[in-house]
């Protein structure tokens, strides 16, 4: 099974590719008051609103709440889905590997449920 | 739907224009019989807001909003739900997200295209912020 290779902060991550909808440049993120600390806005991915993470550290993720639209050229947003559920995460790099490359790299391993989990995904639309 | 747009600390914010009664400039007092909601504050914003208010037909409610940057013509498909988990409120003010198409925008609309602004749902609003009256229709 392959997996994309996530650099976010001091973060070495992977996830599954099965679970990698798309890669994409981050650009045009709109903030949206009164949610997650981790979120920091929404983006139109094809015709539907997609809550975008952070999973870096908090310092970091305060710093972009506080400058929303600030964020760097070079950032990518992996877009993933659960049972319908989308979630865009935001990192500074995204590469696939091979499973070999995840055990010798020693990656903490991205539970894509858990990402859902934390929040109930089972709430409606508003 | 026509909606009013208006300036807010995080971005363009929306309100469908037949809930708008009245749009009070800064100086403008607050008509008898309307509460005073900060929907800043209701968001959790920082940064104030401006002085305009929006007086909500029937819903006796002044909402404190930035400054009013005109109405638009909204096409239904424009409005995207917002996925409810990513929310820490159970109950959200927002009907939605609306993305203004990049192209084939034309007149007033043409500033507009590509951009996005939150459509907010007046009854929750006024239900979040824990006010409700009776309907006073002028």
């Amino acid at each position: 099974m392959s997996h994309l290779r996530l650099k976010t902060g001091s973060r070495r991550l992977a996830i599954p590719a099965a679970s990698v909808r798309q890669v994409m440049r981050a650009t045009d993120i709109t903030p949206v008051p009164l949610t997650w600390a981790d979120i920091v806005g929404v983006m139109n991915w094809e015709a539907r609103a997609v809550p975008v993470y952070r999973l870096g550290d908090p310092a970091t993720q305060e710093s972009r709440r506080q400058h929303p639209k600030g964020q760097a050229q070079t950032e990518e947003i992996v877009i993933i889905e659960q049972e319908g559920a989308l979630a865009g995460i935001l990192v500074e790099r995204a590469e696939r590997i091979d499973g070999a490359s995840l055990q010798q790299e020693e990656l903490t391993l991205l539970d894509v449920e858990e990402i859902f989990g934390r929040h109930d995904v089972r709430k409606g639309e508003s | 739907m026509r909606v009013i747009l208006f300036e807010m600390p995080s971005g363009p914010c929306a309100l469908k224009l037949e809930a708008v009664g009245r749009v009070l400039a800064p100086a403008e007092p607050i008509p008898p019989g309307h509460a005073h909601v900060d929907l800043a504050g209701l968001l959790g914003e920082i940064g104030r807001p401006g002085g305009h208010h929006l007086l909500l037909s029937g819903l006796g409610v002044a909402l404190q909003v930035g400054r009013p940057a005109g109405t638009a013509q909204v096409d239904p498909s424009w409005i995207l739900p917002l996925p409810g988990y990513m929310f820490r409120v159970r109950e959200t003010p927002f009907r939605g997200i609306i993305q203004f198409p990049e192209q084939g925008l034309a007149g007033a609309l043409a500033p507009l295209a590509g951009s996005r602004a939150l459509l907010l749902d007046e009854e929750k609003l006024t239900g979040q912020s824990g006010y409700r009256q009776e309907a006073t229709r002028s």
